[in-house]
C-alpha cells in the first residue's frame, strides 16, 4: 500500500467515523450545516456520482489467457479465399479489387481445368471462358465471362430471397462448375502426349485423384534410368518415358530397348 | 510482471455519491443518505488493496517423459507460495507446448495460497512425435477485492520436456519397388558385370566364375562364353520434406498437419528403402537446415530416427526464421549426390514446390512426390484449393514426375493405387 493511498484511506475512514459520530451524538464538530453548504455538497456528490457511473460503462479489464489446451492451429488451404469472399459484400474500391482478384483466380482455375482435363489448348480454353460457353450453369458462366452473359430472368427474384450476396452465390456455383469439368472426356492411358486423364468416371478433383499414365520404363529393366546418367540435364526424357517416343515411333510405352 | 486495474468497483463509488447527492437535492432525506454509506464502505474496501507480487515455485512432473505416439501422459504441477503474504485470488494457467493438446483435465487452476502452502493439480496430454518443451506457467493474482490484478510468468524449477521418438519399423512394407528398380537393392545399370539380369555375353576369359558360363551356348556350339549380367549398384535416395511455413496445413483442426504426415511417410519409407539395400538420407526444405547424407547401417538408422522425431526443421509446429528459397535450393543441389533420387514429401498447395521438383528432375535426379492431401471441400475456398492442387498434381504428372496422392487411406494403399497407374 503506498503511503498516499494509506493516508487517503485513513482520512476517508476518519470522515466516515466523524459523520456517524455526528449523527449519533447530534453535534456537528464545527461544520455549519446551513442550506447552501449542504446543497452544494449534494450537487457535488451528484455530479461525481454520475461521473463514476459513466466510467462504469468502460470495459472491465482482465487478462486474456489464450488456449493452452489446444494444439497450434494451422490453416486449411483456401482459407484466404473464403476470407476475401466474406469481406467483399459491400461495394467500395477495396472490395471491387478483391472481387476482381477472386474472379481472376477462378478464371485461371477454369482455363487450367479446361486445358488439362478436357484436353484443349490454352487459347481455345480462354475463349470458351470469355464467352461463357464452358459450362451450362448461367451464373458461373456470367461471373467469369468478359462482357455480359444473360442470366435467367428469375435471377433477380431469387436474389431477393437469398441470404448470401449474389456474388458469393455466383462464386460457389462457379467453383462447383469448375469441379465438374472434365467429367465427359475420353480416358487417357495409352501413351498420348498430353494431359493425363482421370480414370474415375465422375472426373472429380477429390481424393480419388487422376491417373498419370506416364508409362515410366523403370520397371522393365531400368533402361530409362541408366540413360539418365549419360543424358543428365537433358529435359527430353528420352528412354525414361515412353511417351515421347510413342508419338514419333508408335512403340508402346515401357518396352525395353 | 504486469499490473492492471480491473475497474470492477467503479460503479459502487458512483452509486454511493449518487445516493448522497439525491438525498440532499430531493429535500434532505436521511434514509437515502444512509443507503449511500454502504457504497462508501465498499468503495473504501476496493481501494485499500494493492496488486500482489506473487513469489511462486513451480514443480512440474511428467508421468512418462519418453512416451510412444498417442499415449496419454499425465502432467502434475505443484505450485508453492514462497512469498510472505498470502495470495487471496490466484489463477494458474500452465504453459502447455503448442504441439500438444490436453486430452483430460485442465491445465488451469484457481486457488488461494497462504505463505509456504502449496497446491497441486494435474492434467493429461496426448503424445505426438517431437520434442516438446513446456513454457512458463502464467500466474494471475488479484487483491482480495478483485480491483487490482497482476500477471506474471513463472518457469518451473527444472525445464520440462517431452520427447516422443517413435521407433522406425523394422520392415515397413511400402510398395516402393517401382521407384528404384525391381531388384532388391539396386538400380540396374547399363554396365555389364555380376548381377541378376542378363545383359550380354562375351568371350570366356580364364578365371571367369564357372557359374557364369553360358552352358546353353556351349551345348549348342561348343564355344565357351561368359554371361555378363547387369551390374547392380545400391541406389542413393534422399527423402526431402517440405517444411516451409506454407506447408503446415490441415483439413480439420486437431488433425495431424501436412508436415507431420510427411514426416510419418518418410519414417515409413526409410526402413523400406534401407531394407532393400539402398542408401537413404534425409533433408528438409524450410527455414531450418536439415541434411543427413545418404547412408546405411544401424548408426545411421538411429540418427535418422532421432532426426525425424526431434529435429526443429520438421517439428509439428512451424518454426520462426527467415527462409530464402533460392539459397536453400542451391544448397540442396550442391549437397545432392549426382546419382541421387529424390523422394519429395509435400502437400503441393502452392506453385513453388512444383518448380523445385521439376528443376531437380531436370538436373538428373529422379523425383517422386508423395503428397499428403490437406484440402477440404466444405466451402468455396476449400473446394477451389482442392481443384488447384489437383491441377498441380496433373501438371507434375504431365512432365513425367510420379506423384502419389495420399488422402485418408493408409500410405501403402495410396502408393499401390498410384503405382497401378504407372504402366510398367
Amino acid at each position: 500500500m503506498s503511503s498516499l493511498r494509506g493516508a487517503s484511506v485513513a482520512a476517508g475512514i476518519a470522515a466516515v467515523v466523524l459523520g456517524i459520530g455526528s449523527v449519533v451524538t447530534g453535534r456537528t464538530f464545527g461544520f455549519r450545516l446551513d442550506y447552501l453548504f449542504v446543497t452544494l455538497i449534494g450537487v457535488l456528490a451528484l455530479l461525481q456520482g454520475i461521473r463514476y457511473v459513466a466510467r462504469r460503462r468502460r470495459e472491465i479489464r482482465f487478462t486474456e489467457t489464450g488456449d493452452p489446451e489446444l494444439r497450434y492451429e494451422v490453416p486449411t488451404p483456401g482459407d484466404d479465399f473464403d476470407r476475401d469472399l466474406a469481406t467483399s459484400r459491400s461495394l467500395s474500391s477495396r472490395t471491387v479489387k478483391r472481387r476482381r482478384a477472386i474472379r481472376e483466380r477462378l478464371r485461371e482455375a477454369a482455363i487450367e481445368a479446361l486445358a488439362v482435363r478436357e484436353n484443349r489448348d490454352r487459347t481455345a480454353a480462354e475463349r470458351l471462358v470469355a464467352q461463357g460457353e464452358w459450362t451450362d450453369d448461367p451464373y458461373a458462366a456470367a461471373l467469369l465471362a468478359e462482357g455480359s452473359v444473360s442470366l435467367p430472368p428469375t435471377a433477380w427474384l431469387r436474389n431477393l430471397f437469398r441470404r448470401k450476396s449474389q456474388f458469393a452465390h455466383d462464386v460457389s456455383r462457379a467453383v462447383d462448375a469448375i469441379e465438374a469439368l472434365g467429367a465427359g472426356r475420353a480416358a487417357d492411358g495409352d501413351g498420348r502426349l498430353g494431359p493425363s486423364a482421370d480414370s474415375d468416371d465422375d472426373g472429380r478433383f477429390g481424393p480419388s485423384a487422376d491417373s498419370d499414365g506416364d508409362g515410366r520404363g523403370g520397371d522393365t529393366g531400368g533402361t530409362g534410368t541408366d540413360r539418365r546418367d549419360s543424358l543428365a540435364g537433358l529435359r527430353g526424357r528420352i528412354g525414361r518415358d515412353g511417351r515421347e517416343s510413342d508419338a514419333s515411333t508408335g512403340t508402346p510405352p515401357g518396352e525395353s530397348r | 510482471m504486469r499490473r492492471l486495474e480491473t475497474n470492477r468497483w467503479t460503479g459502487v463509488a458512483g452509486l454511493a455519491l449518487l445516493a448522497v447527492g439525491l438525498a440532499v437535492v430531493l429535500g434532505r432525506r436521511p434514509a437515502i443518505l444512509l443507503a449511500g454509506v454502504f457504497g462508501v464502505a465498499y468503495a473504501a474496501y476496493a481501494r485499500s488493496g494493492d496488486a500482489p507480487d506473487p513469489s511462486l515455485r513451480v514443480e512440474r512432473d511428467l508421468a512418462d517423459a519418453t512416451p510412444d505416439p498417442d499415449d496419454e501422459v499425465r502432467v502434475t504441477v505443484r505450485v508453492t507460495n514462497e512469498g510472505e503474504r498470502p495470495l487471496f485470488d490466484l489463477r494458474l494457467v500452465d504453459g502447455v507446448p503448442s504441439g500438444l493438446a490436453v486430452v483430460e483435465g485442465s491445465p488451469r487452476h484457481a486457488t488461494a495460497l497462504r505463505p509456504d502452502k502449496s497446491v497441486a493439480f494435474d492434467y493429461a496430454v496426448g503424445a505426438v512425435r517431437g520434442a516438446h518443451e513446456w513454457e512458463p506457467l502464467h500466474a494471475i493474482a488479484r487483491d482480495p477485492s478483485g480491483a487490482r490484478e497482476s500477471v506474471s510468468t513463472v518457469g518451473s524449477v527444472e525445464p520440462t520436456e517431452l520427447r516422443c521418438t517413435p521407433e522406425l519399423s523394422a520392415t515397413a512394407d511400402l510398395p516402393l519397388r517401382g521407384l528404384t528398380s525391381r531388384y532388391a537393392g539396386g538400380i540396374a545399370t547399363d554396365v555389364g558385370g555380376s548381377g541378376i539380369e542378363f545383359h550380354s555375353t562375351r568371350e570366356y576369359r580364364h578365371g571367369d566364375p564357372l557359374k557364369r558360363v553360358d552352358w546353353n551356348r556351349l551345348a549348342r556350339t561348343g564355344e565357351l562364353a561368359t554371361l555378363d549380367l547387369r551390374e547392380e549398384r545400391a541406389a542413393t535416395i534422399v527423402l526431402l520434406i517440405d517444411a516451409r511455413e506454407g506447408a503446415y496445413l490441415t483439413a480439420e483442426a486437431g488433425e495431424a498437419n501436412a508436415v507431420e504426415r510427411s514426416v510419418e511417410a518418410a519414417a515409413l519409407a526409410f526402413p523400406t528403402l534401407v531394407g532393400g539395400g539402398d542408401r537413404v538420407g534425409i533433408a528438409a526444405f524450410g527455414p531450418e537446415d536439415l541434411w543427413l547424407a545418404p547412408g546405411a547401417g544401424n548408426d545411421h538408422r538411429a540418427r535418422v530416427r532421432e532426426t525425424l522425431a526431434t529435429h526443429p526443421a520438421v517439428s509439428p509446429t512451424p518454426t520462426e526464421g527467415r527462409f530464402f528459397p533460392a539459397l536453400q535450393f542451391r544448397r540442396l543441389r550442391k549437397r545432392l549426390p549426382a546419382d541421387a533420387q529424390v523422394l519429395l514429401f509435400s502437400p503441393l498447395c502452392d506453385d513453388y514446390v512444383g518448380t523445385v521438383a521439376e528443376r531437380l528432375d531436370a538436373h538428373g535426379h529422379l523425383v517422386t512426390v508423395v503428397s499428403p492431401d490437406p484440402t477440404g471441400d466444405d466451402s468455396p475456398g476449400h473446394q477451389l484449393a482442392r481443384i488447384e492442387r489437383a491441377l498441380r498434381l496433373a501438371e507434375l504428372r504431365r512432365t513425367g514426375i510420379r506423384v502419389v496422392d495420399w488422402s485418408d487411406e493408409s500410405l501403402a494403399a495410396a502408393i499401390t493405387e498410384a503405382a497401378g497407374r504407372w504402366s510398367a
